[in-house]
């Protein structure tokens, strides 16, 4: 059973589909009946730039919708992990995009292969974001698979669906089995 | 109960509360970090028989919205500092001809360009005394996205009510926050009296509000930004005309305070301490209240939905009430100077102008340093 509230941060660079992510794992959590907040920390950029979102998924009311220090970091850049790293809660676990972040030695961290999955398997590296969301659901459950599912089916642009659909499903395999996350 | 619920960005829930209030015509001109109203509105306002302009500026929005009021529209435009810095002409001129509409300003770090996609509430001031003269706004504040779609609705309302310009006065947190809001239409919509026998600038009525018909409707209408008698015809050189209008156009609003002005009290009955907040500050000092109950602390939340005309009698409630008055937000002191002007006791301002929300620990702290 997950110890409600929780808080998720997806930190990268801007362009890569973190305030998406937030929209995303949101809305599933409104689905499953859960309280949400999902919020955003951008730079006046359009690409580049350390970026992040934040979702609180709760079973309560949420008095202040921002996070001080998450439960989870899904991290897509090796700035935001520099930047975000420390901000996490003392129990926190950090999921991160192995192409792109080589935590020092040490850290505990689940390195998710998100970047290489979504070239050699989805097809298309833009996914790369939804192969990270996938794995965060596969791997600490927070929303229904089938939630999940309908949040993305909503809230993707149709000529992007069917490749982040197939990027998630690789995800939550991922996810599901840790050891191929290495 | 009823209206379906979504997963919606502030911003957008601003936009369906304009469609929700009945607005017919959008200018605007997009601006960090409230362009999602526009885009939005882009799109369905036309859907829903009204019309949208992207105009070339701020200065033409403003003027696209009175024009249009006076056609019969209900108009509404949206913006952040550098716009609303733009808007304080036509702003007077709204005013001074009992134009009704509505601005959202999602507020973001000033002065000028300063940080746009970061958050501020530096703005409160400038909309009430930013255009010359003296005339009176209303301002509404909301803290949450059901808060964007209800209080838009009601500066629609309030905006028709009065014949005034109505804010929302919104803020980069709250417009881009993503929350669970409920499209319900459990409100009544005011919709302005169009009696053309009868003088649309002047009025016995006690409320001070005259009727106004569009342009179209049979009425001889003259509408001018210089002093005009009660039919419209301009006055530029009696001191008796000027007093009149510029006396009613405040009185109006400033009389009907008890009507407009909303506040929100939280564990307030007992409370030691009182914080002032209002907009996203609001959910960090509820959250920090809270916290300092939890450790024995009598702190109670006043927050200000209802900016202007300022809650004067609900702050001076506050005086003898509580020993301090905590006021947390994102400018130099705003409001805690506003605060001040009403009670004698303790204000203590906790200002931030980092471009960051101010988090409720950093309440809980000054909370405590002031009863130590």
């Amino acid at each position: 059973m997950t110890e409600w509230p929780v808080g998720v941060r997806f930190g990268g660079l801007g362009g890569q589909g973190l305030i998406t992510l937030g929209a995303v794992l949101a809305e599933a959590g409104a689905l499953a009946g859960l309280r949400v907040a999902a919020s955003q920390h951008y730079g006046s950029r359009a690409r580049g730039g350390a970026t992040y979102s934040d979702v609180i998924l709760s079973a309560e009311e949420i008095d202040y919708p921002h996070i001080d220090h998450p439960d989870i970091l899904v991290v897509l850049a090796q700035q935001a992990y520099d930047l975000y790293a420390p901000t996490l809660d003392a129990k926190g676990i950090i999921l991160a995009d192995s192409f792109f972040v080589k935590p020092p030695a040490g850290h505990k961290v689940l390195q998710v292969p998100g970047t290489r999955t979504a070239i050699e398997e989805a097809g298309n590296q833009v996914s790369a974001n939804f192969v990270m969301l996938g794995a965060l659901v596969g791997f600490a459950g927070l929303v229904g698979e089938k939630d999940a599912i309908a949040a993305v089916h909503h809230l993707v642009k149709q000529r992007f669906l069917e490749v982040n659909l197939k990027a998630f499903a690789l995800g939550m395999k991922l996810g599901k089995s840790e050891d191929r996350c290495r | 109960m009823s209206g379906n619920v979504q997963i919606l960005m502030g911003n957008h829930a601003a936009a369906e509360g304009a469609l929700a209030a009945g607005c017919t015509f959008y200018a605007g001109y997009p601006i960090t970090p409230s362009s999602e109203i526009l885009e939005r509105l882009a799109e369905k306002l036309p859907a829903a028989g009204g019309a949208f302009i992207q105009m070339e500026d701020e200065l033409a929005s403003i003027s696209a919205l009175v024009g249009a009021a006076w056609a019969g529209a209900k108009s509404m435009t949206a913006t952040s500092g550098p716009g609303l810095s733009l808007m304080m002409e036509g702003l007077g001129y709204a005013a001074i001809t009992e134009t009704p509409c509505v601005i959202v300003d999602i507020q973001r770090a000033g002065p000028a360009t300063g940080q746009a996609t970061r958050v501020a509430s530096g703005d409160i001031i400038q909309v009430r005394y930013g255009s010359h003269g003296d005339y009176c706004p209303i301002a509404l504040s909301p803290w949450s996205v059901q808060e964007m779609y209800d209080l838009t609705i009601r500066a629609f309302n309030l905006a028709e009510r009065y014949r005034v310009p109505a804010f929302v006065m919104s803020d980069e947190s709250v417009g881009h926050l993503r929350e669970s809001v409920r499209l319900h239409r459990d409100f009544e919509i005011v919709e302005r009296n169009r009696d053309i026998k009868k003088p649309p600038f002047g009025t016995d009525a006690p409320d001070g509000v005259p009727p106004m018909p569009a342009f179209g409707d049979g009425a001889n209408l003259l509408v001018t930004g210089s002093t005009h008698d009660e039919w419209g015809y301009r006055r530029v050189d009696h001191p008796d005309q000027h007093t009149r209008l510029v006396g009613r156009i405040n009185k109006k609003i400033l009389d009907h305070a008890d009507d407009i002005v909303e506040v929100d009290a939280r564990f307030l009955d007992d409370a030691e301490v009182a914080v002032v907040a209002y907009g996203f500050t609001g959910r960090s000092a509820l959250a920090a209240v809270k916290r300092l109950r939890k450790e024995g602390v009598r702190a109670g939340l006043l927050r200000l939905i209802t900016l202007w005309p300022f809650p004067e009698k609900e702050i001076r409630a506050l005086d003898g009430q509580v020993e301090k008055i905590v006021v947390p937000e994102m400018n130099r002191g705003q409001v805690a100077g506003l605060v001040r002007q009403h009670v004698r006791g303790d204000v203590v301002s906790l200002c931030q102008t980092n471009g960051e929300a101010i988090e409720p620990v950093a309440i809980v702290d000054k909370v405590q340093e002031v009863l130590a």
